[in-house]
């Protein structure tokens, strides 16, 4: 995955004891998922989208590694990480995470009803909405004050990630049907049809319940309106 | 947004209008090739919106609509291909992914399919079920290939 820190390598996540999680315990997953901490201690970058995961609660955690222990095991490591100076130093990460990572899994606001809750737990959390939605700084991490309200691509493109609030630059003109339905089919209100990752979201959207995409749109249009930070264009 | 947008576009169009007539070469939609794959997507989404309101059901099941924009896609299909000589990998604003250009066999196989997909659902849709049934399957190809395909807007 190129990004402007450099190149990350995705590990093997299939059953394979030896290269892969199979011989992973319940609590080891857990601290990986959401403290971003591996089994023999490393921090991991957060390209793996740890702030998100550390939300989600204990069950969903053991259930998610259930699953992926029934994966094919394949065997094969691949190459590490191939980072920029200083970004190379993983110790560093420590600090990183001292001012991006909040502990805690998810707490429901007892003022919101449950749809709007677990809708909010399923953008925060597993869904991870906010990793690409959102500008970062210098340093990588989100800028709280403009989250999801869009930002440059995450993944080194040249695009712009669009804006989720209900700004007039971001969902405004959206209905939570919308929002829903985009997220199954992967059709805007417009009939435009997404493209590049968000594409590959949508296929994995698509398997949830109606119910929970419902939950994720009311949650969605309950974001305060954010202007995107999206640079002007430049006159040809 | 889309007025700026429709703005660049007349503007880089005004351009290329000038530079050819200094050239005292013909301007084509030939010689458009990012202008014209973006009419024929825009006659795709176009088309899109009448089956897609009725797979929502906003809108009632009208079969000949249906078969309209079948109809459409499969016109749209069979020009695509050509839309994207070497040569028209950037400018005029385009969100074609230089992969296209790297794995043209797929991109190109990919296009076939869904032509076939829409030739296929207008022979097998028949009414309103039939419709609910087969039409997920036709409009399943505009992500499938965008994923690919298709990079984010600047």
């Amino acid at each position: 995955m190129p990004t402007p820190f450099g190149t990350f390598r995705v590990p093997n996540l299939s059953s394979d004891k030896q290269d892969g999680i199979g011989a992973w315990t319940d609590q080891a997953f857990i601290t990986a998922m959401r403290e971003g901490v591996s089994p023999d201690g490393r921090h991991y970058y957060p390209a793996f989208p740890f702030t998100s995961y550390a939300l989600m609660n204990d069950q969903d955690l053991v259930d998610l590694l259930a699953f992926l222990k029934t994966l094919p095991a394949l065997p094969g490591r691949i190459a590490d990480h191939d980072l920029n100076f200083p970004f190379s130093f993983r110790r560093g990460l420590g600090l990183w995470k001292w001012l991006n990572l909040a502990s805690g899994a998810y707490q429901p606001q007892t003022s919101q009803s449950e749809e709007w809750n677990r809708g909010a737990y399923l953008v925060n959390g597993p869904g991870h909405c906010a990793e690409c939605h959102s500008p970062r700084d210098v340093m990588g991490g989100i800028r709280k004050s403009l989250r999801m309200s869009g930002g440059p691509d995450p993944e080194g493109g040249a695009g712009y990630i669009p804006n989720l609030t209900s700004h007039e630059t971001g969902l405004a003109k959206w209905t939570a049907d919308d929002i829903a339905e985009f997220l199954k089919t992967g059709f805007t209100p417009d009939f435009d049809s997404a493209g590049g990752s968000m594409a590959a979201v949508i296929k994995n959207m698509a398997h949830l319940g109606d119910a929970d995409r419902m939950a994720i749109a009311i949650y969605l249009k309950s974001l305060q309106p954010l202007a995107s930070n999206k640079p002007a264009k430049k006159a040809p | 947004m889309k007025i700026s947008m429709k703005n660049t576009a007349l503007l880089c169009g005004a351009g290329v209008l000038a530079i050819a007539l200094l050239n005292s070469s013909v301007v084509s939609a030939q010689n458009d090739p990012i202008a014209s794959r973006k009419a024929v997507m825009k006659s795709v989404g176009g088309a899109m919106r009448d089956p897609g309101q009725m797979m929502r059901g906003q809108a009632p099941f009208e079969l000949a609509k249906v078969k309209a924009s079948l109809e459409t896609f499969v016109e749209a299909s069979g020009k695509m291909s050509a839309l994207y000589p070497k040569g028209s990998e950037t400018g005029g604003e385009t969100t074609a992914s230089p992969k296209i250009w790297e794995a043209k066999a797929d991109f190109d196989a990919r296009l076939v399919k869904f032509g076939a997909d829409a030739k296929e659902a207008l022979a097998s849709i028949t009414d309103e079920a039939s419709f609910k049934a087969n039409f997920p399957k036709v409009g399943q190809n505009c992500g499938s290939c965008h994923e690919t395909y298709r990079i984010e807007k600047k």
